[in-house]
């Protein structure tokens, strides 16, 4: 059983944090926080072509974390795959013991760096979810049986402030009757938000992480100056304090105020666990940590 | 109807460079409707075109015909004669038609001179827009007559990504999103159990192209193997 | 040579044409560089009318109806608005700019019509005659085909 599952159905507070896997092949600062964090965290993610933005797989990531010690979770998009690669990269990181996945549509194509890309979305989100499902009883999308069964520990995204919400909920528990068994949300900066979502949520064992993210200085800049257009809103008087710093500064504050949030979402109970976005840094991640007194 | 963009001029220009003497065939349906390769359109991009060669003290010799569809033979065919004395044609059918009327001239090179963009509706003159992708498998009775494959970028059949902001969509903008609209149409109409229902994959073989229909009364005639 | 320019009108009849007649009336000078081709609405204006004075030679094409809000059919002027401006493009691409331009002339604005041709005259002869002139007169043909088509 993967650790991440361990960790969620023990009823222990699973700290994720996410790792950026680099647009080329050195690896040593994606691998950073693995080596620096490993016994701290329960697990390290690895985002899939993020923002639709070209990188390292996040197999082959996820399968250098494991190597360094850490508890990868793979996140796997539909954008860039059909049916068939979806299934067949499955079952490779089954086989390279890579249980944990995180399973998403994917942002769009035009909005990253290779614009004029096909879009594929063969499958979406909730599809995805069978698919695994599927897999796990032995057979793929098209009903065939396999030749030995994978096992994952799935997961999927919700969004607390998505406006409107009940077609959002409405896909939610589809995503939780496909198989989901925890829920990621994006960054969260206002707990009540949280809070809201949390009464939404189906009384079953599915866990939920709440996203956490230290804010950079661009994106203060584009919320100071009232541009903000994200599925997560920012706090006016966290946009009024980071605006205008140096862009480090910006950063260390970010991560002080994720650290209080992290601990007070663990004090309170309002989510099973994080899913930390600190730009991969080594630094920022031990910051929030340390704030948070994990 | 199907929804076309005439090509920029310079593009147009271009093509025809080595020529003496073209043809440019407008086809009277969708494309006359969206304003883009009608009668009147054949006349201005004719006109167009003599302006620019003689200014550049070129001649050319533009023949001008409309046809009502060049996606049907039963209006090509009495081109055939009348096509021969061209060097080249200019078609400013869709891409349909363009083809169609290739297959009848086989003679000369054919030159598209708009770009085809989607299947779609005329919302007021001048202003078109996609509804339909043609995947030949409609789900609009179950979507509160929104199409999820065409309105939604990423064609999802089981709900709204998690990109919606404000009930509009991530990758535009401008535009709603198709699955908040779906909700609220299927809300309006009770019928909400259709979006709990998990769709499965969509049948992405119906629409291997090139697709090809026969009608069940016409079987006999066209055998069923084409 | 001294270059006259040849420049065609299209006016409609409830405003522009009434106050060209009346500018002749009070015997105001202006250029005799206009030829004034009568629509009953300058909604009637087709974009072809336009390319096809310019193929015929025309220095420049003047299109002046209503001012907005004042168009006896309520919105002919806004569309000739539009099919003027797509004209401009479409003349753009072809290599002929700045010689088209859309005014607006109240039937009583007599002086305003006077200098509307002042300034689309002194604009050709800035720009010169068109090239596709090439010593011509406008093409009368031209002339007699648009007034064929717009009159009964």
């Amino acid at each position: 059983m993967s650790k991440l599952r361990e960790t969620l159905e023990t009823g222990a507070f699973a700290v994720v944090v996410e790792l950026k896997p680099p647009k080329g092949t050195a690896v040593a600062d994606m691998l950073a926080p693995v080596n620096a964090l490993k016994g701290r965290v329960a697990a390290f993610a690895l985002p899939d072509n993020e923002h639709a933005r070209m990188r390292l797989a996040s197999v082959a990531a996820a399968r250098l974390v494991q190597e360094a010690g850490g508890e990868p979770l793979v996140n796997l998009t539909c954008r860039d795959r059909n049916r068939l690669a979806l299934e067949s990269d499955l079952l490779g990181a089954a086989v390279l013991g890579l249980e944990n996945l995180l399973l998403l549509s994917g942002d769009y194509v035009t909005l990253g760096d290779h614009p004029q890309a096909k879009p594929v979305y063969d499958a979406d989100s909730v599809q995805l979810l069978q698919i695994v499902q599927g897999l796990m009883a032995g057979q793929d999308s098209a009903g065939q049986p396999l030749n030995g069964n994978p096992a994952f520990f799935p997961g999927a995204v919700a969004i607390p402030e998505a406006d409107p919400l009940a077609p959002q909920l409405l896909k939610c528990a589809k995503k939780i009757e496909a198989g989901a068994q925890f829920l990621v949300t994006p960054p969260i900066f206002d707990l009540e938000k949280l809070r809201q979502f949390r009464e939404h949520l189906p009384l079953n064992p599915v866990k939920l992480l709440a996203g956490l993210k230290v804010l950079g200085a661009e994106e203060t800049a584009l919320a100071a100056a009232g541009q903000w257009r994200k599925v997560y809103s920012l706090p006016p008087d966290l946009v009024s304090e980071l605006a205008g710093k140096e862009p480090e500064e910006v950063l260390a504050l970010g991560a002080a105020a994720a650290g209080r949030l992290l601990k007070q979402i663990k004090e309170e109970r309002l989510a099973d666990g994080v899913y930390l976005k600190a730009k991969g840094r080594t630094d920022l991640l031990t910051k929030i940590l340390e704030t948070a007194g994990w | 109807m199907i929804i076309a963009e005439r090509k920029p001029f310079a593009e147009i220009k271009a093509m025809v460079a080595p020529y003496k003497k073209i043809l440019i065939v407008g086809c009277g349906t969708c494309v006359a409707v969206c304003l883009a390769g009608g009668e009147k359109e054949v006349g201005l991009l004719a006109s167009q075109l003599r302006l620019a060669l003689g200014l550049e003290d070129k001649r050319l010799e533009i023949g001008e015909i409309t046809v009502e569809r060049q996606c049907d033979m039963e209006f090509l065919r009495p081109l055939c004669d009348f096509t021969a004395d061209y060097e080249a044609i200019i078609s400013l059918a869709c891409g349909a038609g363009v083809q169609f009327l290739k297959q009848l001239c086989s003679l000369q090179p054919i030159f598209p001179g708009v770009n085809t963009s989607f299947i779609g509706v005329n919302n007021d003159v001048g202003f078109y827009t996609e509804r339909c992708r043609a995947c030949n498998n409609c789900y609009l009775g179950v979507t509160g007559g929104i199409c999820p494959v065409t309105m939604c970028p990423k064609g999802l059949l089981n709900g709204p990504c998690g990109g919606t902001i404000q009930g509009h969509c991530e990758v535009d903008p401008e535009k709603e999103c198709a699955w908040s609209k779906i909700y609220h149409r299927l809300e309006l109409e009770g019928s909400l159990d259709n979006m709990r229902r998990i769709m499965p994959l969509h049948p992405c073989d119906r629409s291997t192209t090139p697709g090809t229909v026969i009608h069940p009364a016409f079987k006999k005639r066209y055998g069923t193997n084409e | 040579m001294e270059f006259t320019p040849k420049i065609l009108a299209l006016v409609c009849t409830y405003c522009t044409y009434t106050a060209a007649d009346m500018a002749g009336s009070a015997r105001m000078q202006y250029p005799a560089t206009v030829r004034i081709v009568k629509y009953l609405c300058t909604g009637r204006i087709d974009i072809l009318h336009i390319l096809k004075a310019f193929e015929a030679g025309a220095d420049a094409v003047m299109v002046s109806g209503c001012e907005a809000g004042s168009c006896h059919f309520l919105e002919g002027n806004l569309r000739a608005r539009e099919r003027v401006e797509y004209a401009q493009k479409l003349l753009e691409e072809a290599g002929l700019d700045g010689r088209l331009e859309m005014f607006e002339v109240a039937a009583s604005d007599a002086p305003k019509w006077v200098a509307a041709v002042k300034e689309m005259t002194q604009r050709v002869e800035a720009l010169g005659p068109s090239p596709l002139r090439r010593g011509k007169h406008l093409h009368p043909e031209v002339v007699e085909q648009l007034e064929n088509m717009v009159q009964p």
